[in-house]
């Protein structure tokens, strides 16, 4: 992690006192917000990083989520409308139907955004409608469904069907995550990829959007 | 009073006897066949012949009572049979009037005090034959209220006449179950049972007295297909024969362990007249044979609720009469079932002042709050690590685990059955961990500290910090080795982290300050077995003084015994659970950021 600033330093050691001290002292000194987020970004990776070499684990990702958010907080109110860059491509994610779960679903997206993704975020128990609406309004090529329980897999695969139907299935690649997802759960959904972790999921992402 | 002298009624068999004024309620006893414990004889001495006075006039009390009774038994009505001689129609009470569940239980069953009052009654009939001149019906001339079985009443005029009018009937639950020859009020049995997701205990119970004879306990059946309730709950979607598949299973380990608790104690099956039941909701659901499906998706509905009963039969019950009674105790939401009901009961919290906290630690960590009269509970999932599962080196609390650890100048390190350590169970990990918090020799994080270690960190601590390829590890033993990985120790911030943001939700709910707590009460099997210096010490409980916190045993368990002795705890039951203010946490906003808070490992202050 040799290219981190101080800043994001504090936020990949989940060091919360330092890192808001830290943007408190920027912002103070009329510091970009926008940069700010760049590099807390980039914590994000290197710590999505960790995880995926089995450096860091999950509850270091959780942690660390909370973290970017406390500071997102801070950084809000100066951010207004200001566009945050080019984006890589957008991506739609939820957890699906019946379920409630959120943690995994909220780090991927969170690693995705500091990625440099447009995440549309639709949460938890979201019906198939739902999705296959913000796929056609967004035109997101990656639609990312999430879900703990294992009989929740038929509402994954609803939305799959609900996609065909919507004549959408050719324009996204449907990515599942969640606890239990292995190969054999993918055919029985009919998506394109399964993500194993979070870091996994990233990378999905970032191959169909070629980046 | 009759002409013979007075009337002695004798609680809760029924029991009647007509003796001269001035008899010794003892004496009365003995008369009507009544078991008493009178182990001195009768002199005064042992206090064993306590029983409570339900009604009527006695002697004086002796100072033989004020020696042997406690004050708080003495208002409560007891007196000592010996002691004291019938004035007038008496009714006395000879159940012990408190029960005791397991060894854990018997600790902390007595503050809550509750008169033995079953559902099951016994009753002695000594009844004329029938004549020209009284030629009332069979079931008439018992002079019971009760429903009756048609194939019951097709068995009673033969039993009546071999038994020569002098039976013993059985009501339970307003209905005639059984009719016995002669006088068998003294034997009536029950049992209570505590259906668990991983192991289930039952207590064979003497209805009579108010006392457990023998409890036991076995790995639940079900476990072969998965280890939690939801790998359970699929089961029965996945497979179509699934749900009669797990109602049997879990039906079997009932039947083994009552089966050999009657063997144990000699009690004939025959004899047992009532099983109550608490488990988790969707344990209650299956026993029943009844679809927890729908307790598993959002938004959680089970079936039932309501506290369920019917006959023995039905369930497919074979170690019992087919005709004896059943019950659950009430659920109170998909994921906070009769088993917390039970904890109530036991713990009696709803009674206690102030402000307490029960918790019963497991894969699924229920809690319930006492804060001034207003009742709150909450479920939540603190995974499997505490049973030993997704622990490197994990494994239940069998010989060769490491069950207990303190560190300092010597590292001393305690395995279970004095062999080598083979592995680590959870209160060998939740000691280890606070230990290391404790030592600050990992950080907020849970890191395991490699260079930065405290000046005064033990040489025993810093030598035993491994790092090597694969990580960073803390070793506990050697040769074989058993170490804690940075991954278990991220895994019981996961499972603390959930149990801590359980109980901030309900203190935020209730508006109370942790600094408010009167107490902590630990219930269930393994969190009985913790060290609540460690629990404190990882943070899993709020900050306390450690002597507040205290374990109960298998609370559930008592809570089921208690509904099987006495009517009055088993509606007092039906009312908590109806009482308590059930707090959703997978909808509540808080949990999250709560849950990702209480990750961290602190020192606490004073440790």
């Amino acid at each position: 992690m040799g290219e981190l600033t101080e800043l994001a330093r504090a936020l990949v050691e989940l060091n919360e006192p330092e890192l808001n001290d830290l943007v408190r002292r920027r912002l103070d000194a009329g510091g970009d917000p926008l940069a700010i987020v760049g590099e807390c970004n980039a914590a994000m990776v290197e710590v999505g990083r960790l995880f995926e070499e089995k450096q860091y684990f999950l509850s270091e990702l959780i942690m660390a989520g909370e973290i970017m958010k406390g500071v997102m907080a801070l950084l809000e109110p100066r951010l207004g409308d200001a566009p945050s860059g080019a984006s890589r491509g957008t991506v739609v994610i939820g957890t699906v139907k019946e379920d409630i779960h959120d943690i995994g679903k909220n780090i991927v997206a969170m690693l995705l955004s500091g990625t440099g993704f447009t995440v549309v975020d639709l949460g938890v128990d979201v019906p198939a409608e739902a999705f296959v609406a913000k796929v056609r309004e967004t035109g997101a090529r990656v639609l990312g469904l999430s879900a703990l329980l294992n009989f929740t897999y038929p509402q994954m695969k609803k939305v799959v069907e609900e996609l065909v139907s919507a004549g959408l299935r050719d324009r996204v690649k449907v990515v599942i995550g969640g606890a239990p997802v292995n190969e054999q759960v993918r055919q029985f959904v009919g998506a394109d990829y399964y993500a194993v972790d979070a870091a996994a999921g990233v990378n999905i992402c970032k191959e169909v959007y070629g980046a | 009073m009759t002409d013979e002298g007075v009337r002695v009624t004798f609680r809760p068999s029924g029991t009647e006897i007509a003796v001269p004024l001035g008899t010794s309620l003892l004496e009365a006893a003995r008369r009507a066949g009544v078991q008493v414990e009178a182990v001195c004889g009768g002199q005064g001495i042992c206090g064993k012949c306590a029983a409570r006075l339900a009604g009527g006039r006695v002697t004086e009390a002796t100072a033989a009572e004020e020696e042997l009774l406690t004050p708080r038994q003495r208002e409560a009505g007891y007196v000592l049979l010996c002691q004291r001689q019938a004035l007038d129609d008496v009714e006395l009470d000879t159940g012990p009037g408190e029960t005791a569940g397991d060894r854990h239980a018997k600790d902390y069953c007595g503050e809550t005090a509750f008169a033995v009052d079953p559902f099951v009654r016994k009753t002695f009939h000594r009844l004329d034959p029938p004549s020209l001149t009284d030629q009332r019906a069979d079931l008439d001339r018992l002079g019971l209220a009760a429903r009756v079985d048609v194939e019951l009443a097709g068995r009673l005029p033969t039993l009546l006449r071999q038994a020569a009018f002098q039976v013993t009937s059985v009501v339970a639950d307003d209905t005639l179950i059984a009719m016995e020859e002669g006088d068998t009020t003294g034997e009536a049995f029950g049992v209570a049972v505590d259906v668990g997701t991983t192991t289930v205990a039952a207590y064979l119970t003497d209805l009579a007295r108010g006392r457990v004879l023998a409890s036991g306990s076995a790995a639940n059946g079900q476990a072969a297909y998965g280890a939690d309730v939801i790998t359970r709950i699929t089961h029965t979607m996945e497979t179509p024969d699934g749900l009669t598949q797990l109602q049997k299973l879990v039906r079997r380990t009932v039947d083994e362990i009552v089966v050999r608790l009657l063997a144990e104690t000699g009690v004939p099956s025959d004899r047992v007249y009532m099983v109550t039941f608490v488990g988790n909701t969707v344990m209650t659901h299956l026993l029943l044979g009844i679809t927890p499906r729908h307790i598993a998706a959002t938004p959680f509905s089970p079936v039932f609720c309501r506290p369920m009963q019917g006959r023995c039969a039905e369930l497919g019950l074979e170690s019992v009469p087919g005709r004896a009674v059943w019950r659950t105790l009430p659920n109170v939401a998909g994921f906070v079932g009769a088993d917390t009901v039970g904890v109530m009961l036991a713990t009696g919290i709803h009674d206690r002042p102030g402000v307490w906290l029960a918790v019963d630690i497991g894969t699924n960590g229920e809690m319930v709050l006492n804060c001034h009269g207003r009742i709150y509970t909450c479920s939540t999932a603190a995974g499997p690590v505490f049973e030993g599962a997704s622990v490197r080196q994990g494994m239940r609390a069998e010989p060769g685990a490491v069950y207990r650890v303190r560190l300092g100048e010597k590292a001393d390190i305690g395995v279970i059955g004095d062999t080598a350590a083979r592995g680590i169970c959870g209160s060998g990990l939740i000691d280890a961990v606070a230990e290391l918090v404790r030592l600050e020799a990992v950080n907020k994080n849970g890191r395991l500290k490699k260079t930065d270690l405290p000046p005064g960190c033990p040489a025993a601590v810093r030598e035993r910090i491994v790092t090597d390829g694969t990580g960073t590890r803390f070793v506990l033993a050697r040769d074989p080795e058993v170490a804690l990985t940075q991954g278990d120790i991220s895994q019981l911030q996961l499972a603390k982290a959930a149990i801590r943001a359980g109980i901030g939700i309900l203190l935020a709910e209730a508006g109370v300050g942790a600094s408010e707590l009167d107490g902590i009460l630990l219930a269930g099997a393994f969190g009985s077995n913790l060290d609540p210096v460690s629990l404190l010490g990882i943070g899993m409980l709020p900050p306390i003084d450690p002597a507040r916190i205290r374990a109960v045993g298998n609370a559930a368990g008592v809570g089921a015994i208690m509904a099987l002795l006495s009517r009055e705890q088993f509606a007092l039951a039906v009312d908590l659970a109806r009482r308590v203010r059930h707090v959703e946490l997978s909808a509540d906003r808080r949990f999250n950021s709560e849950f990702a808070h209480w990750l961290v490992l602190e020192k606490q202050p004073g440790f």
